[in-house]
């Protein structure tokens, strides 16, 4: 398969500004934590599911507060709002 | 140090393994049966993850997978016991990671939000408040309603799928996922522009390309 031209990085052509940062952020909250390939049953390990995405949300809550002080309540309120 | 495998992705099994390192800074690997390759780096469990520099560790290891091969993204936190478990899971669920990879090939996902102002929210008692707050409602609902219609005739005709939702909260009207061919991304986001410039309440976000994350569950997209 031939490489395609846009398959950049989001990280780096998101750094336009800080709105397009917390839509990025966002979207990849979205689909890490809600989509993707799932798996379940005995060979993933108990405590892989939920412990680490309620790690996740707590520091994403805490990183983006840090990330973006102009605009934190926001944010936070939508990161937070995410389940 | 109590030990795991993380899956970062599933692709196939001639895909060479990025050279970006993964989380906690451990080399991304492939484990191939004859059909099928999972990219996984082995990962110390107590260290613990979830930091938002994690979930770019992710994303930039599909990402750099993505554009050179078909893939189907790992959700966040998916640990696997070790190599073998990684391979039994590719074995197990052949039929479907294949039928998935065909729903995929040649196409990434793109992300369009609709954000709308948030009225400032000043909680009143006047007579007559609770009417307002329903005809506002209201509006709202006609406009996810109109911007929806409007979204859906200008691009849908561009998507191999798509996915649209009512959006998180007040700023966010509709979230929606939308599986392009690789070719046609630059119409979509040219086209979505345009689409941004005629609408006057709402505004379009569109952010990607993303691997197809919202489109490699077993049933389908959704």
């Amino acid at each position: 398969m031939t490489p395609a031209p846009d398959a950049g990085t989001v990280a780096t052509r998101s750094r336009a500004s800080l709105a397009a940062r917390e839509v990025t952020l966002l979207d990849l909250l979205d689909r890490l934590l809600a989509g993707g390939v799932a798996i379940h049953g005995d060979i993933t390990l108990a405590v892989a599911d939920i412990d680490l995405v309620e790690l996740s949300l707590s520091l994403v809550v805490a990183s983006t507060a840090t990330l973006a002080p102009a605009d934190p309540p926001t944010l936070t309120a939508e990161a937070g709002g995410w389940t | 140090m109590d030990v795991s495998v993380y899956l970062y992705a599933i692709t196939d099994p001639l895909a060479q393994a990025p050279g970006l390192e993964g989380l906690q800074s451990a080399p991304v690997r492939p484990l191939r049966t004859a059909t099928l390759a999972a990219l996984v780096s082995t990962i110390d469990r107590r260290a613990g993850i979830g930091s938002t520099a994690d979930m770019w560790s992710h994303e930039l290891v599909v990402e750099e997978l993505m554009a050179e091969n078909d893939v189907l993204p790992a959700r966040f936190g998916t640990l696997l016991d070790d190599d073998d478990s990684a391979r039994r899971l590719l074995a197990e669920r052949e039929t479907e990671f294949h039928a998935a990879l065909d729903r995929v090939a040649g196409a990434y996902e793109l992300s369009l939000r609709v954000m709308v102002p948030v009225p400032e929210e000043r909680p009143s008692w006047e007579p007559g408040a609770g009417a307002a707050y329903l005809r506002a409602a209201k509006r709202r609902t006609q406009l996810a309603d109109d911007v929806s219609r409007q979204v859906r005739r200008a691009l849908g005709w561009l998507a191999r799928a798509s996915v649209i939702r009512s959006g998180r909260d007040a700023a966010h009207l509709l979230e929606s996922a939308w599986l392009i061919d690789r070719e046609r991304l630059s119409e979509f986001r040219e086209r979505a522009a345009r689409l941004n410039d005629e609408i006057d309440d709402a505004e379009l976000v569109c952010t990607g390309p993303w691997p197809p994350y919202s489109f490699v569950g077993a049933e389908g997209p959704g």
